[in-house]
Formats: C-alpha cells, sequence, structure tokens
C-alpha cells in the first residue's frame, strides 16, 4: 500500500495548504519493475543460487524485455524445465548455465538441448523476517 | 483519396498459448482449453487441431482422442488469460495509439499514417509481443479490416510467413479470395453463409463480384460494407468500442487531459456502466473486470500506462457490482500528476446468463442491486463470515467445475511460479 507523506503536517478544518508541498511516495513498483508489461514474478524453489543472493521461497522480478548478457541470472529453459542460472557465454557455440552453488554442477548447453532463455531475473525480495525467526 | 491500412493482430490459441507461457513442457504437445463448466474446447494448440480436434465441440465427444493421444486439458484461468491479454494490448498500444482492442485476444490498429514498411514493422512487433510475454501472434495487414482478417488466416496457416502476411499491393488478391470459404468472410455469420452458399457464392471472390443491389437485398446495409471492404474500399474504422462474445470493452480517449481521480472515476464509472449494459444486451454475464489508464504516449517524459484486473467472486451483470469493482481497480492503478489521456473497461470471462452455478443469493443479484448493498452492510458491521458462507459455497461449486485450471501466475502472489 502507498502511503502519502505530508512534510508540514497536517491541519483540521481548513483545506490544508500543505497539501502543496505533498511529496510523492516512494513506489516500488516504479523502482523495481522498469516494463510492467514484460514483468513477471516467479518464486525460488531450492538452495541452488543460494551464493547468488537467491534463497528458498525468495520473490524473484523477472523482465522478459532484457537482453541476457554473460553473467546474467536467467530464467532458463532446458528440455521444457524451468530453471533459475547464471548464463556463460564463452563463444556463440559454447554456452553453459551455472549455479551458485559449488554442490551443483554446471550445464553445458548441446545443439541437441532444447534450451530457450525465458527472462532476466533483475531483483530479488527475501523476508529477513523468516531468516531471523529460524535461527 | 489515399488508401488506408490495416492490420489485425490475434493471438494464436491464446489460451492454449497462455498456459505455454507458464509451462514450457507444454511446448509441441497437443493441448486444448475449455470454455466455462469445463463444457467445449474453445482453445486448441496446433498439435490438438492436427488430430482432427474441432473449436467448440464439447469434452465428451472427443474424449476418445483425448484420452488415447494423451491431449492436455485446461479449464478457463480467466483470470490468467486477461492479464495476459492486458500486457499484449498495452506492448501494441505502445506501438500505434490507434488500437481497437477487438476481443481478448485480437487488436486492430491503424498503420495508414506511419511512415514504415508495414511488413518488417510487423514483423517487429510480433518478435516483441512473443520477447515480452511469451504469447505468439498473427499478423494480417490490408487495406481493409475485412481483409485483415483474410490476411491473418493466411499468416497462421502458412508456417513460411513466419506470422506475417499483408494484402497491400498484392499481384493476386483474386486468387487469395477466391481460397477464401465465404463463410470465413469476417461479418458473414452461419445463417448467412448457408444463403450464400445457396445462391452459388462459394467464396470470399464471388461475394466481392456481386451486384451491389443483390448484395443489399440480400446482406442488408452491413453486407454491403462488408463486400465494399473485399474490394479494397475502406468503410469500418477503428471503434474504440467493442464488444464480441469473449470480451467487451468500453475505452474512450479523452477530450482534455485529466488529472484528478475523481474526473477518472466518473469516466470509468461510464464505461463500466456502458460495457455492462451491452453485455446484458446479450444476456451475458462477466466474471472479470479490467481497468486500464495511460497519459498520451507521446508524451515520453510523463508517460504512465496501467491496468488491473480482477475475478468476481461471482459472474454478474449487476451494474452496480461491476462498477464498484472498476472504481477499486482504478484507484490501484491511479497515480497522482499525470495527464490522463485515455481509460477503459474491459469484460471477460463471459458465461450465458442462467448456466453459471446458482447458490442462495442468485436471483436476489440480478434483481435487486439494493439486496447488494445491504449486503454488504451486513459484512461491514458483522465481519466477512456471513457473506463467506455463501461466496465459499459458490467457490466450491466452482472447483469442481474447473477441474483442470492453472493458478493465476500473474496475479496472486501465492500463486507465482515456483522455480
Amino acid at each position: 500500500m502507498l502511503l502519502t507523506f505530508y512534510k508540514e503536517g497536517v491541519e483540521c478544518g481548513f483545506p490544508s495548504p500543505a497539501r502543496d508541498f505533498t511529496e510523492s511516495s516512494i513506489d516500488l513498483n516504479e523502482e523495481l519493475i522498469h516494463r510492467p508489461n514484460s514483468t513477471f514474478v516467479v518464486r525460488a524453489r531450492g538452495h541452488s543460487m543460494i551464493d547468488a543472493g537467491i534463497s528458498p521461497g525468495d520473490l524473484i522480478i523477472v523482465d522478459r524485455s532484457l537482453k541476457p548478457r554473460h553473467g546474467s541470472v536467467i530464467v532458463a529453459v532446458l528440455d521444457g524445465e524451468l530453471s533459475i542460472k547464471i548464463l556463460n557465454i564463452k563463444s556463440k557455440h559454447d554456452i553453459s548455465l551455472e549455479s551458485a552453488n559449488k554442490n551443483y554442477e554446471d550445464v553445458h548447453v548441446s545443439e541437441e538441448m532444447d534450451f530457450m532463455i525465458w527472462g532476466v531475473c533483475t531483483y530479488v525480495v527475501h523476508d529477513l523476517k523468516k531468516l531471523n525467526s529460524s535461527l | 483519396m489515399k488508401k488506408k491500412v490495416f492490420a489485425l493482430i490475434d493471438c494464436n490459441a491464446f489460451y492454449v498459448s497462455c498456459e505455454r507461457v507458464f509451462n514450457p513442457k507444454l511446448n509441441n504437445k497437443p493441448v486444448v482449453a475449455l470454455s466455462n463448466n469445463d463444457g467445449c474446447i474453445i482453445a486448441r494448440s496446433k498439435e490438438a487441431k492436427a488430430l482432427g480436434i474441432k473449436m467448440g465441440v464439447p469434452l465428451f465427444k472427443v474424449k476418445d482422442i483425448v484420452e488415447r493421444e494423451n491431449v492436455i486439458v485446461f479449464s478457463s484461468n480467466y483470470t490468467l488469460y486477461a492479464d495476459m491479454s492486458r500486457r499484449v494490448m498495452n506492448i501494441i498500444s505502445e506501438f500505434t495509439p490507434s488500437i481497437e482492442v477487438y476481443s481478448i485476444d485480437e487488436a486492430f490498429i491503424e498503420l495508414t499514417n506511419m511512415n514504415v514498411d508495414y511488413e518488417s514493422y510487423a514483423r517487429h512487433m510480433r518478435k516483441v509481443i512473443l520477447q515480452y510475454t511469451g504469447i505468439p501472434v498473427s499478423i494480417g495487414i490490408a487495406s481493409t479490416k475485412t481483409l485483415t482478417k483474410v490476411a491473418n488466416h493466411i499468416a497462421k496457416d502458412d508456417e513460411s510467413l513466419e506470422g506475417v502476411c499483408s494484402l497491400i499491393q498484392h499481384e493476386n488478391l483474386d486468387q487469395v479470395l477466391e481460397d477464401t470459404n465465404v463463410a470465413d468472410v469476417w461479418g458473414v455469420g452461419r445463417q448467412l453463409s448457408k444463403k450464400l452458399i445457396a445462391n452459388g457464392i462459394f467464396n470470399a471472390k464471388l461475394l466481392k463480384n456481386c451486384e451491389d443491389a443483390w448484395v443489399r437485398k440480400m446482406m442488408s446495409v452491413n453486407g454491403l460494407k462488408t463486400v465494399s471492404e473485399l474490394r479494397e474500399i475502406s468503410c469500418l474504422d477503428l471503434e474504440e468500442t467493442s464488444a464480441t462474445r469473449k470480451s467487451c470493452c468500453t475505452t474512450r480517449s479523452f477530450g482534455k487531459p485529466l488529472i484528478n481521480l475523481e474526473d477518472i472515476e466518473q469516466a470509468v464509472t461510464t464505461f463500466a456502466r456502458r460495457a455492462t449494459e451491452r453485455i446484458r444486451g446479450e444476456n451475458l454475464i462477466a466474471s472479470t473486470v479490467s481497468v486500464f489508464l495511460r497519459t498520451n504516449p507521446f508524451d515520453r517524459n510523463r508517460y504512465y500506462s496501467n491496468s488491473s484486473t480482477t475475478t468476481l467472486s461471482y459472474p454478474t451483470y449487476d451494474t452496480v457490482q461491476i462498477v464498484k469493482t472498476a472504481l477499486q481497480l482504478t484507484k490501484i492503478i491511479f497515480r497522482e500528476n499525470y495527464k490522463y489521456k485515455k481509460a477503459g473497461v474491459l469484460l471477460s470471462g463471459f458465461y450465458e446468463k442462467g448456466t453459471e452455478t446458482k447458490d442462495l443469493f442468485s436471483e436476489a443479484r440480478y434483481r435487486s442491486p439494493k439486496l447488494m448493498s445491504a449486503v454488504d452492510q451486513i459484512n461491514e458491521r458483522y465481519g466477512s463470515d456471513t457473506i463467506q458462507i455463501a461466496t465459499e459455497c459458490q467457490m466450491g461449486k466452482w472447483k469442481q467445475k474447473r477441474k483442470n485450471c492453472t493458478q493465476s501466475y500473474t496475479t496472486q502472489l501465492d500463486n507465482v511460479l515456483l522455480i
């Protein structure tokens, strides 16, 4: 929910002169979602991206309009399966998908694979309250 | 007079495509989506079409094929489809402000005054829509709206065209029209096509060459427009208000920009009332309401465009209910300090009145909006429990009738994709 912030305080009775000083509120939609029409929210399931700051249960903002680059965190589709990976482009024909957890192996994208990039991850929303309660 | 240029952008097997975006495993498999109450098949993937599953057949009639060929069956998820539709339509409006949202999955645009190569422009638009939303579209370009429908059919059927077909300066338009069944001509309904076929008019070329007087006698004034459009004479302009059975959209650009919420609320109220009146006239009730709002897209510095969609807890054609919902949605998307140029209300998820799931309050809802507000007051005073009983009861029944409905991937945080 967005709250309006009155810099000068609010008076009763008269139409407040402070109205003129209303500052626009902080809108996370505006800050975090640059292209609403191509932006989707997904939730992380496993631990494979833990070293990139993505924990299970985190919300991830994905913008499909962005061009994936070397090093982008992406939502990949490999043989119909969706996963979050780091895109490692060594050359045009040498692409691998890496996890951010050393317990997971990298996946080299071969030509037989049905590979597609679903979108580029832009932000992570991590619930810190949950983190504290689990300690 | 300068010839006009129109394009029809039509999403391919839209409901199926929406499901595929969130479940890529469905790609290259036969998939169908069902109408309300899981009755008939209303969307088919290419693979399902190839199995001979016809549009509109009741599921039980093709049960054998479905089981034998492992056809994947979905109940309609209108919340998802309306949200994906909104995205597609918004992206199209960023290309051109002259857009007529014709149904949940189709839009006409006018390209007359755009100084571009129409085909490559359409290709680019198609690529952007596909990348941004995952929804594949076909685009038909022609000098009249009726011909864009023909072009769109060709774009869909001929895979080598990669989704775009232009009939502008086509060297053999007559051949194209000859290959088009008269029943597939836009504006020629089932009854009329029977009449035409009985008179030897089998295809669009024959229809095009009919004499005006005969056409007027057979098909009335609208028919004459259709025939003129086949002759590349544009008679139908973009309509900002339109209705089909899939959705009903009322929208208008404001005479002068609106800034205040109150003014926009007033406009949205009118749009919602009109859209509701329209569906009531067609004996339809809606289950999904969307509202959109935007500033002038050419004012790049202060451009804002947004929309919001909700599924009603019960389908209705009650004006009070729909207006109220539309106003709630308006509040959600309204931002201060913008000069709004356009707003609109889109109703979708239709049922024919009488075919929806009934509950205790069904009759009362349509008869008396007063009762509805009384119920709301009770709700306010005694908490939501009493109302919840009716709603939950309906939701329970609802679920049974939507056996294979996917989540609201894009509109509910609890329902987003788990990856």
